[in-house]
């Protein structure tokens, strides 16, 4: 019994030199000039116009948290896929708040939608290959969006 | 236990320390490695499991952990009913205990030993021996964080 | 890169139990308790879930993500419902692990022998 007081008073001095480490303060994240991260310009390829997906990608790839950005849109939403680099990934739900707000604010006729899951990503980098080789209708489009969208709100 | 130490006669204190003598070494650090290696390896499965659950199915990242744990119990099944469980339990220690397929091979593993006194009185009275004290206080224990939490922010926000 | 990171986090709470088992000789199931209820306290100061963002299923696999889901469940619930959600809610999230490990178990008691 003593041994388990012991061990749970260790735990607890380990944890809050943990806690007390940990300092939460939520940096503001701001691009820079460096080599932007490589991605797919859509914006004259094919039938769906992407000239917002691509702006997008142009402007989130500038950040040095962000390895890979994928993004479609059409005339009423926009979804940005991101991925983040492993050592940013401990403050993953912020920086997916920052994004959604800055591009929110860059493009405040439609409807954005920032995710950082591997899914998304997945989903989107295959709609922009479709896209640019050009075997996407707009109502395929529209569909595969409202499905990502969807999974977009699931939660467990 | 050594605070009563003083309430024992002497024939018990020497006994003690006749115990601590004889007890076996345990090779600390070695342990340490060997829970490290097979329980990252555990997790590391689980990784597949989930990322192959994401590619192939409709599943997010948020959404792939039911299925992976599910999986994982499915396979920690098999390895315990074949005896193999125990056997990577002896040499890894914490590195099979600690993840949840620890957790599902306690229970599994009461449940097949038991069999043989009844399913009510064997299988279901033993099976949750160990899960027991980890639901009971997981459960309690939750309440209390959630309590204070939601307290606490209904303090602060309103 | 994530499943480096899945071994290495899985790998270290691992030896965390093993530490209990061998400098505190704690039994299985005292240690199994002070990590569930450690990943649940993690959870309340909002420390888990950004080491299952970095870490994935080596936060997420390990018996720790269970204290954690309990907690996620309660606060989900008390956010939608108010104070009552702290119980109800408890649940609403973490059946796959108790539920799989009670249904295999069963299961695994009609196919398998004892051994010895």
């Amino acid at each position: 019994m003593k041994r388990y007081k012991q061990s749970l008073t260790i735990i607890t001095l380990l944890s809050l030199t943990i806690i007390l480490g940990c300092t939460k303060q939520d940096p503001t994240y701001e691009p820079t000039e460096q080599q932007a991260t490589d991605y797919t310009p859509l914006t004259n390829k094919g039938q769906a116009h992407q000239s917002e997906a691509d702006e997008a990608k142009q402007l989130l790839s500038r950040y040095d948290e962000v390895s890979e950005v994928h993004a479609i849109n059409n005339d009423k939403t926009l979804i940005v896929a991101i991925k983040i680099e492993q050592g940013d990934r401990f403050s993953l739900d912020h920086l997916e708040k920052e994004f959604q707000e800055k591009l929110q604010h860059s493009f405040p006729h439609l409807k954005t939608a920032v995710s950082t899951d591997q899914k998304m990503l997945f989903e989107l980098k295959e709609l922009e290959n479709k896209l640019a080789n050009d075997t996407l209708s707009n109502k395929t489009l529209n569909k595969h969006m409202k499905k990502i969208k969807k999974l977009m709100k699931e939660e467990t | 236990m050594t605070n009563k130490k003083k309430k024992l006669n002497p024939k018990a204190q020497h006994y003690q320390a006749i115990q601590k003598k004889n007890e076996t070494k345990r090779p600390i650090f070695t342990n340490c490695l060997k829970a490290f290696f097979v329980g990252g390896f555990v997790c590391f499965i689980g990784q597949l499991i989930s990322t192959f659950y994401i590619y192939f199915f409709d599943f997010t990242e948020q959404t792939a952990g039911n299925p992976t744990v599910a999986t994982l119990i499915i396979i920690t099944m098999f390895l315990t009913g074949f005896g193999v469980y125990d056997h990577i339990g002896q040499f890894a220690g914490a590195g099979t205990a600690v993840p949840v397929t620890g957790f599902a091979n306690a229970v599994i593993s009461s449940a097949i030993e038991h069999r043989t006194e009844g399913y009510i009185l064997g299988v279901g009275t033993n099976m949750l021996k160990l899960a027991g004290p980890v639901i009971v206080y997981g459960v309690f224990s939750a309440f209390i964080i959630a309590l204070i939490k939601t307290i606490f922010s209904q303090f602060l926000g309103s | 890169m994530i499943f480096f990171w899945a071994f290495v986090i899985g790998g270290i709470i691992c030896v965390i139990g093993q530490l209990m088992f061998d400098i505190f000789k704690l039994s299985p199931a005292h240690t199994l308790t002070t990590l569930v209820v450690s990943g649940a306290i993690l959870d309340g100061l909002g420390l888990y879930e950004p080491l299952i963002n970095f870490a994935g299923a080596g936060a997420t696999v390990p018996i720790t993500s269970f204290g954690n889901s309990l907690v996620h469940g309660a606060i989900q619930e008390a956010e939608a419902h108010g104070l009552i959600g702290v119980i109800t809610g408890i649940f609403e999230v973490t059946s796959a692990g108790i539920s799989a490990a009670i249904i295999f178990g069963v299961i695994a008691s009609f196919i398998f022998k004892p051994k010895g």
